[in-house]
């Protein structure tokens, strides 16, 4: 999802200063105790040993998947056009509830059986791609978007630093990345997933409690209301809408399958039977976040009716000028922690997933197939390769913001159209084929640009519903013209229990 | 019920409502 701007015109709070550093040291220690596990090996480093809780892997794969878009983005939307923005989080709550229950399950039963760490770790398994070109696909897309992904990240926590707290905005996205660097190179996927706990705690508690206070010192629901309806009656009509709009809404929601970053937590369950818990756990922290998000704005509305009254006139402002105003510094400094919480917990699964292409995919699946690397040495490699990417963003984020943003605005879209319907297939259909999925990979990737950059089809519809349908309807169509791999019945047999001798099996 | 309960209360309540059904038939199912 895109990245917001956060540049808050509010003064630095000692008390805000105070809080917030108290939330970075937490991160940053998880990130130190979590370092010795996470040395263990590769399957340590990027799916935490499939050996996660099911809360962790619920919250973890919700707040991955949310970055700043749903913390400014949303809440700004649903002050301009009111609750009509409902349906901009509906459609992923929904896809991702049933990801939680089916698809999760069937990928982690399969990973586990075929020792898949990565995602183009489990395309190569399904469609034995033993020349590599499948996997390699898949590294290009990954890198091309991940990389402008994270890069995205920091410039919207430099912003954030530079308008909380006065600091310069490019020491602001450096600094953001030293923070996100230090604990997820240290404590790998168990430092970021037992981070991302915390950052969804902070999230889920400042999107109740922002919404709650605002509407209260306004009189309640009622008054608010009230005025709502005198300042713009379509502002509680969620129905206010064109079919178009709904529909691009709605389909948010298919990006959901296609981001790496998300669905390689499902993979890190300890026990797949588990899943259906995290989908109770993380569908509730969905929805009350997204609603959360939607009452801040209608509430945002009614203080400012007027879109100059806000800082530089931008709506993605309105979340923290409202929170400076409703809550103690103290308490204002957990709110910029949550948009902090927001950015870095995206960030740093993305991170993970872009180093994991490179260390696991490139270099010991295809550079060194033929050699066995020690465990230790890919970790430490992964390292190596987690703060470079991380370079890598930061030159990308510092000197070609435009470029960084014309990807980010292609990220969640493009992954979701080019790897959700093939991931799906896959998954569910014995006659998908590796020729298929590698193109439908690529028909996803060109039509959302091609989509994006056509003026006479991008106002009519969110590039990603079209992408992802035309991936889908070519993937079968390829699929059908050619022949799928021999073991097919072997294969669907792996997803759909687990593995005899696995840790899975073990535990049940 | 406006539209806007329906959307902005009862639509969130029926999510969470449906996450809990059919966790609770996949509980069935695998046992």
């Amino acid at each position: 999802m895109q990245e917001g701007s956060a540049a808050v015109q509010v003064s630095a709070d000692p008390f805000a200063v105070a809080s917030f550093i108290g939330y970075l040291a937490i991160v940053i220690g998880i990130g130190i105790a979590s370092a010795r596990f996470s040395s263990g090996g590769v399957s340590e480093f990027f799916v935490g040993g499939r050996k996660m809780h099911r809360f962790v892997v619920a919250l973890s794969a919700v707040v991955s998947g949310r970055s700043a878009w749903l913390l400014l983005g949303v809440t700004g939307m649903a002050y301009s056009i009111g609750a009509s923005a409902v349906w901009t989080v509906t459609g992923y709550i929904v896809v991702e509830m049933f990801l939680f229950l089916f698809y999760a399950r069937r990928i982690r039963h399969f990973a586990e059986a075929q020792d898949c760490v990565t995602l183009p770790d489990f395309f190569a398994a399904r469609f034995g791609d033993r020349s590599g070109v499948l996997r390699s696909v898949l590294i290009v897309i990954i890198l091309l978007f991940m990389v402008g992904y994270v890069a995205a990240q920091f410039v919207g926590g430099g912003k954030a630093f530079a308008g909380s707290f006065g600091l310069d905005q490019q020491l602001g996205i450096v600094l953001t990345a030293v923070i996100v660097v230090a604990y997820t190179t240290l404590g790998g996927f168990l430092a970021v997933s037992l981070s991302d706990m915390l950052q969804a705690c902070i999230m889920i508690a400042a999107l109740v409690v922002v919404p709650t206070l605002a509407i209260l010192d306004f009189g309640g629901l009622g008054p608010v209301l009230d005025q709502l309806r005198m300042l713009d009656p379509t502002t509680i009509d969620p129905f206010a809408l064109s079919v178009g709009a709904a529909i691009g809404a709605l389909g948010i929601g298919l990006g959901s399958p296609g981001n790496p970053h998300i669905i390689v937590r499902y993979m890190s369950i300890a026990d797949a039977d588990q899943l259906r818990y995290s989908a109770v756990v993380g569908t509730v922290w969905n929805v009350v976040m997204g609603w959360g998000a939607l009452f801040i704005g209608l509430a945002g509305r009614v203080y400012f009716p007027e879109t100059a009254m806000l800082p530089n006139a931008d709506t993605e402002q309105l979340y923290p000028l409202l929170a400076s105003q409703h809550l103690h510094p103290v308490f204002f400094g957990i709110v910029v922690a949550s948009i902090f919480a927001a950015i870095i917990s995206t960030a740093d699964s993305q991170l993970l997933v872009a180093a994991s292409s490179v260390v696991r995919d490139l270099y010991e699946k295809i550079l060194r197939r033929d050699d066995v690397v020690p465990q230790r040495r890919l970790v430490r490699y992964s390292r190596i390769v987690v703060v470079l990417l991380v370079i890598a963003a930061l030159v990308f984020g510092v000197l070609a913001e435009d470029l960084v943003f014309w990807l980010v605005l292609f990220a969640w879209a493009g992954l979701g159209a080019a790897i959700g319907p093939t991931s799906i297939l896959a998954l569910y259909w014995r006659g998908t084929t590796r020729a298929g999925v590698v193109a439908g990979l690529v028909t996803g990737t060109l039509v959302t640009v091609a989509w994006q950059y056509t003026p006479v089809l991008e106002p009519l519809l969110y590039e990603l519903v079209p992408a992802f349908l035309a991936s889908l309807i070519v993937t079968i169509a390829v699929s059908r013209l050619t022949a799928p791999p021999n073991d097919v019945d072997l294969l669907f047999a792996s997803m759909e229990a687990p593995a005899p001798g696995s840790s899975e099996s073990r535990a049940a | 019920m406006t539209a806007f309960s329906v959307t902005m209360f009862a639509l969130p309540a029926a999510i969470i409502a449906t996450a809990v059904l059919l966790a609770r038939a996949l509980r069935r199912r695998q046992r």
